[in-house]
């Protein structure tokens, strides 16, 4: 690696910047510190054409890898410039170092973090290639309304990221439909996880994204038996939060449209007032306490490596409690600390070891502070491990 | 440090690994420069553009777009520079993209984002070194766009100036010109105010 002498100007006198270098140095390491990256592995190999969410829809067995000409769209979108991986004459660089900057404690999820749309766009020139590009696989991030489990009747949004189309050269109109139209379709983790389905009966006919303002233009005001005020709250935010999060710009407020005339969603909340997501500090409002983002549901984990649970939590004094069972016997138990503890959203992660191949249940659950005994939170997750 | 991955120690041998409709040669190498490099990158990333979500989405598409271009790399002991050179060239991307070069500034002043939230006020020492920290990334959002890639790639990262060049995609001249100008910026701004 270089030392101090590469940054040598012809004026620059030897030890000029020391101090400033130094305090540099520091600060940086120290903001960055404050980052907690959420886990994306599963997204990043979901969006490249298979992956552990689960994924009806796609083309089995054809990778978007196999697609050369979407690989290179994706990479010149990405850099701006085309790289020049396929060139023939690459000169020769100097050898580099491969600085492993990721700190070992790398893992922990973000707390808030609203997840982001996977889709390969971000750049803003378009494909170079005069051939029509295929569409791209990508995760899309949808939230939906669950029961956040334990002894009381409480809905709030879980996060998934399922697999989904995106049109080459996706518009930010194009990720946030993607998304709220998987949005209106709980019905495949109804059973599983218990998700509500308050758009059921209803279409997203349009959304349109200006830098200020998203529009999401509905079918109907939503599912009539839903009259729990909180519930319908909390089913107006699932769409606020995805279309912000497919959108992926930060809280761009949310507005809505109903094309058969109705004034109010859920005859309770005014379709044409804007909505947001809550302050980072009072997600709680919205978000389910505990989260499971890892492993994936019905993950198949290698039996050579530990498993790794990872999520997000909103709980009293950051401690979490699990059980792993293997069928219905208990194997282990333990607590874990996120990294804040509520009103703030933290990450935690904590690791099972190495399992014996089988069919496993991750629970992971908040105890009241009031008796110990009563659970206020949970959230389970299956897997398996071969 | 330099730590060499498996992906590089085994690099040529994935092409023979292809042949059926799984390239598990790719997802393997992706997941070992995940392990290597998405938190750091992650908070390169957020460094640059000060937004949590941001960086999460600029650094997986970085990821995704290697994976995808995974066959057609020649040297595969380069993805982690192709990566950084990714994810600088989205944040740059999606800065420009949104207009948002002022807001930087805003946002390392506004404490509402998760990754930004201030930790819990601790010891003297500790909120003298805050503010001193402070001071410093304030100082930081007010050079050019570049002089911020230049020195937070020298300076968190630790770069060299070739792999900074590489990256950027300037002339090693100008990642000297630059580092000099920021740092002179930086000792005079973050001087002044003290």
């Amino acid at each position: 690696m270089s030392d101090a002498t590469d940054f040598m100007n012809p004026d620059h006198e030897p030890g000029e910047f020391d101090g400033v270098e130094h305090r540099l140095r520091r600060a940086l390491h120290h903001e960055a510190q404050r980052v907690r990256p959420s886990e994306r592995l599963d997204h990043i190999l979901a969006a490249s054409g298979r992956g552990t969410t689960g994924a009806p829809g796609g083309p089995p067995g054809r990778p978007r890898w196999l697609s050369p000409l979407g690989a290179a769209a994706a990479v010149a979108l990405i850099a701006g410039v085309v790289w020049t991986v396929t060139e023939p004459d690459e000169p020769q660089r100097p050898p580099v170092g491969i600085t492993t900057t990721a700190p070992a404690d790398t893992a922990s999820p973000s707390p808030t973090s609203p997840p982001t749309s996977s889709a390969p766009t971000t750049g803003s020139t378009s494909p170079t290639s005069s051939s029509t590009p295929a569409s791209q696989r990508a995760a899309l991030p949808v939230y939906f309304v669950g029961p956040v489990g334990g002894d009381r009747a409480v809905f709030r949004l879980f996060r998934e990221f399922l697999p989904g189309t995106l049109p080459p050269a996706a518009s930010d109109a194009d990720k946030a439909r993607a998304s709220l139209d998987l949005a209106m379709d709980a019905q495949p983790f109804s059973n599983t996880d218990g998700y509500l389905q308050p758009w059921s009966g209803t279409a997203v006919e349009g959304v349109s994204v200006t830098p200020g303002l998203i529009t999401v233009t509905l079918s109907n005001a939503g599912s009539p038996g839903v009259d729990d005020r909180e519930v319908a709250r909390v089913a107006v935010q699932s769409l606020v939060w995805t279309a912000q999060a497919a959108v992926g710009k930060g809280t761009i407020p949310v507005t809505f449209r109903i094309a058969d005339g109705s004034k109010a969603l859920f005859g309770q909340f005014a379709a044409a007032q804007t909505y947001n997501r809550p302050p980072s500090a009072e997600s709680y409002q919205d978000l389910a306490p505990i989260w499971i983002s890892q492993p994936g549901r019905d993950a198949v984990l290698p039996a050579s490596k530990p498993v790794v649970v990872k999520g997000e939590a909103t709980v009293f004094e950051a401690t979490v409690s699990w059980r792993l069972q293997r069928g219905t016997t208990e194997v282990k138990k333990g607590f874990a600390t996120a990294s804040v503890g509520a009103p703030g959203r933290g990450g935690y992660s904590f690791s099972l070891g190495t399992l014996a191949p089988g069919d496993y249940t991750i629970r992971v659950f908040e105890l009241s502070m009031e008796d110990g005994t009563k659970v206020n939170a949970e959230k389970s997750v299956g897997f398996s491990v071969k | 440090m330099r730590v060499l991955s498996v992906v590089e120690r085994r690099a040529g041998g994935q092409g023979a690994a292809g042949g059926g409709d799984r390239d598990t040669g790719a997802d393997d190498a992706i997941a070992e420069l995940y392990a290597a490099h998405w938190a750091g990158l992650v908070r390169l990333a957020w460094l640059l553009v000060r937004d949590d979500q941001l960086a999460e989405e600029v650094t997986q598409d970085a990821f995704i777009a290697v994976h995808g271009s995974w066959r057609s790399l020649r040297d595969h002991q380069r993805a982690a520079a192709y990566l950084r050179r990714a994810v600088v060239n989205g944040a740059r991307s999606s800065l420009r993209h949104r207009g948002v070069e002022q807001r930087y500034v805003a946002r390392q002043q506004q404490e509402g984002t998760a990754y930004g939230s201030r930790p819990a006020p601790g010891p003297e020492e500790q909120a003298l070194e805050q503010e001193s920290h402070d001071d410093m990334i304030r100082a930081l959002g007010r050079l050019s766009q570049r002089q911020r890639e230049v020195l937070t790639m020298r300076y968190y990262l630790d770069l060299s100036e070739a792999e900074i060049a590489d990256a950027l995609g300037i002339s090693a001249g100008s990642v000297k010109a630059h580092a000099h100008r920021g740092l002179a910026a930086l000792r005079d701004g973050v001087g002044a105010r003290r």
